[in-house]
């Protein structure tokens, strides 16, 4: 029971969402659909508590066993609260709510991703090195791309973005489209396992 | 006001960025503030927009009753904290698996034979010839069902791997630009809208 | 020399050159021209040829990581379509915090400017959980999939743009998606445009612009903007100079920098390779 039932309800699930898809039950399957939409959209609403429970007993942990580190623990809580709090009273587009969120949440997110871009050229110096010929192809045609796509490569060699261009579009883009194409029959097939119930590694109690 | 904003934003890139010098508390501090803030707003913007507007207007204002059965099937992940029930969770989440399995059975293949009929393109010109003898070359490196141990066989295998070096290249060189797109970002917000030293 | 030294240095000192290299055209901008990819052309032109007054549904579906390099397509796109007094209905489905609010001030700040009126011209809906559902239902039903309120929980009902744009089916005219990941344009383009055969256009990060190209060779994509590169080529073919184009300069001395440090990088490992051998 506690491992056939939600086997036999992913597949109740995935069967009724194709049929509705793939045969014309006329009105009636179309209001059917439109449902089953609704009711996976307040699914998830009434589920949204489980990220932040999760983070609240981690950090929550964190401060009461006085793990090492644990004052950022603090910090979190406490922000998490306020800005809760603060977007509540204030409203979502509210000016407190907005300010806060604009100038400081988004401002590291942004910037602790930008780290990336430092990262990309330590990785370029240190790894990126010309060993053999499929490291050679993929460094040669690196270079262009990035000659090309910032307009100092049309300043240099003239013409240079539209070899860039010719690169994206032709052997790149057939490149990418054998792996979808690969990568798409790999999806289905496991699609497939897991509606069959061959693929039971979510249920705890592995393939 | 905006200007103070401005100063706000600049602090904590520079406590972001402090990072690259190396680990320290300053960044510590950012990244707890951030992870906080975010999961503080999601919940707050979920309460407001999607659940008060459900319940409220839809549940109890049009009384539609039947939304309480999505509602329990919702709340049944929270048993994961229950020692003991956790498998009842699982009945929420195989709602969830097996509807986006049907989801992509059912819509995927719109997306993905035009992907196939497009391959099979005229092959007037060096470009489309090309097009298609890379695409043939990347699936046959692909498949690893077929013994490619020598001869044509392993040739064509190798050729469809440079032409996937090629592909993962030009990923690379556009990855360096967005990167340091994102860099560029942060600086403007330093330099022009708080010092305003630049245009 | 010691070429193995040339292999060891600090990486402090390299992100302090690329900073000061990236910061020099910031200051002393040469302003080296932006050539206009067929692709941005393409995207231009299938908002161009849209009729005036019709409807395009915009979708913001960026983190906050990727946001420089797509919130000005978001602002060229406004200043597009309300110069031909399109009607902007906004989503974002990547982030529920950071979309919402980016494709608000982004579109707002060009209604301000352009005399355009919030629940009159343009709308955001903001963020609803699953995409994949509430894509399915706005598909004929958008009061339906945003659960009868905006992005700020204010209802629909008091918005006079919400008469027009019943569903996606029937109202919408183009899809403009800026996408970093999923959900985003795959999303969009399961969910609704194949299935309802509308033009689906946008941009993406340059971290997956290489992987979208083969959907724009097979027309599944009208042209699509590549990061800040394409959200320059947009603002000129759009006539204004906005963040994408001042960025430019930079982003070419961030080019050249991590190219000599590739230079440098792999000298350094030949002659210590030869040396080794020797």
């Amino acid at each position: 029971m506690k491992r056939q039932l939600p086997i036999l309800i992913v597949a109740a699930t995935a069967i009724f969402v194709m049929a509705m898809k793939f045969v014309n039950f006329g009105p009636a399957g179309a209001a059917a659909i439109k449902e089953a939409d609704v009711w996976i959209q307040v699914t998830y609403e009434f589920a949204f508590l489980l990220g932040a429970i999760n983070f609240v007993r981690l950090h929550y942990g964190n401060v009461s066993r006085q793990r090492p580190k644990w004052i950022y623990s603090v910090v979190s809580l406490v922000a998490l609260v306020l800005t809760c709090l603060v977007t509540l009273i204030d409203g979502v587009n509210g000016t407190i709510a907005m300010f806060l969120y604009q100038n400081i949440a988004n401002r590291i997110d942004s910037a602790i991703y930008a780290l990336l871009g430092f990262y990309v050229c330590s990785a370029a110096y240190r790894s990126f090195k010309l060993k053999n010929l499929e490291a050679g192809i993929l460094l040669a045609s690196a270079v262009l791309l990035m000659l090309a796509q910032a307009p100092i490569g049309d300043a240099i060699f003239p013409g240079m973005s539209k070899w860039g261009e010719w690169i994206l579009n032709v052997p790149n883009s057939a490149g990418m489209r054998g792996i979808r194409l690969g990568a798409g029959i790999g999806a289905y097939a496991a699609s497939i396992r897991v509606i069959l119930g061959l693929e039971r590694s979510w249920t705890g109690s592995g393939t | 006001m905006e200007q103070f904003g401005n100063i706000v934003s600049s602090i904590c890139i520079l406590m972001a960025w402090s990072y690259l010098i190396k680990e320290n508390p300053l960044y510590t501090f950012a990244e707890h503030l951030l992870v906080g803030m975010a999961v503080g707003r999601g919940i707050a913007y979920t309460i407001e927009v999607q659940l008060k507007p459900r319940i409220v207007d839809g549940i109890v204002g049009e009384g539609r009753w039947s939304l309480l059965i999505p509602a329990v099937i919702g709340c049944l992940i929270y048993f994961r904290f229950f020692k003991g029930y956790e498998w009842v969770s699982r009945i929420c989440m195989a709602v969830w698996i097996g509807y986006g399995a049907g989801n992509f059975l059912g819509f995927n293949p719109a997306t993905y034979m035009p992907q196939i009929f497009d391959t099979f393109i005229r092959l007037d010109s060096f470009d489309n010839v090309l097009y298609f003898v890379i695409v043939v070359l990347v699936i046959w490196y692909f498949i690893f069902t077929i013994r490619k141990e020598s001869g044509p066989l392993k040739h064509a295998s190798m050729l469809g791997r440079y032409a996937l070096m090629v592909a993962f290249g030009s990923a690379y060189g556009s990855i360096t630009m967005a990167y340091l797109s994102l860099i560029i970002g942060q600086l403007q917000i330093i330099l022009r809208d708080t010092l305003h030293l630049i245009k | 020399m010691n070429w193995d030294k040339l292999q060891h240095i600090d990486l402090r000192i390299l992100y302090a050159i690329i900073l000061l290299c990236m910061m020099i055209p910031m200051f002393k901008p040469v302003g080296l021209p932006v050539a206009v990819s067929d692709n941005s052309e393409t995207v231009y032109q299938v908002i161009e040829d849209l009729p005036d007054g019709s409807v395009i549904w915009v979708s913001h579906d960026t983190g906050s990581g990727n946001a420089p390099e797509l919130n000005p397509m978001i602002t060229a796109l406004a200043k597009q379509a309300f110069r031909k007094n399109c009607k902007l209905v906004g989503t974002a489905f990547f982030n529920e915090t950071v979309g919402p609010t980016l494709v608000y001030e982004h579109i707002d700040e060009v209604a301000q400017e352009m005399g355009k009126e919030y629940g009159v011209d343009w709308i955001n809906i903001g963020y609803r959980l699953n995409a994949e559902a509430t894509m399915k239902i706005l598909v004929d039903d958008v009061w339906a999939g945003a659960g009868g309120v905006d992005w700020s929980g204010d209802p629909l009902a008091g918005f006079p743009i919400m008469q027009e744009v019943k569903s996606i089916r029937h109202d919408v005219d183009l899809l403009f998606v800026t996408t970093v990941g999923s959900p985003g344009y795959a999303t969009w383009m399961q969910y609704v445009a194949e299935p309802l055969k509308k033009p689906l256009t946008g941009g993406a990060s340059l971290t997956m612009y290489s992987g979208v190209q083969h959907y724009i060779r097979s027309g599944q994509l009208k042209g699509f903007l590549g990061g800040l590169r394409g959200a320059a080529e947009y603002e000129q073919l759009v006539g204004y100079a906005g963040q994408g184009l001042a960025g430019m300069d930079a982003q070419s001395m961030g080019h050249i920098t991590v190219i000599i440090f590739l230079i440098l990088g792999n000298i350094g490992y030949f002659m210590s390779q030869k040396k080794g051998k020797q």
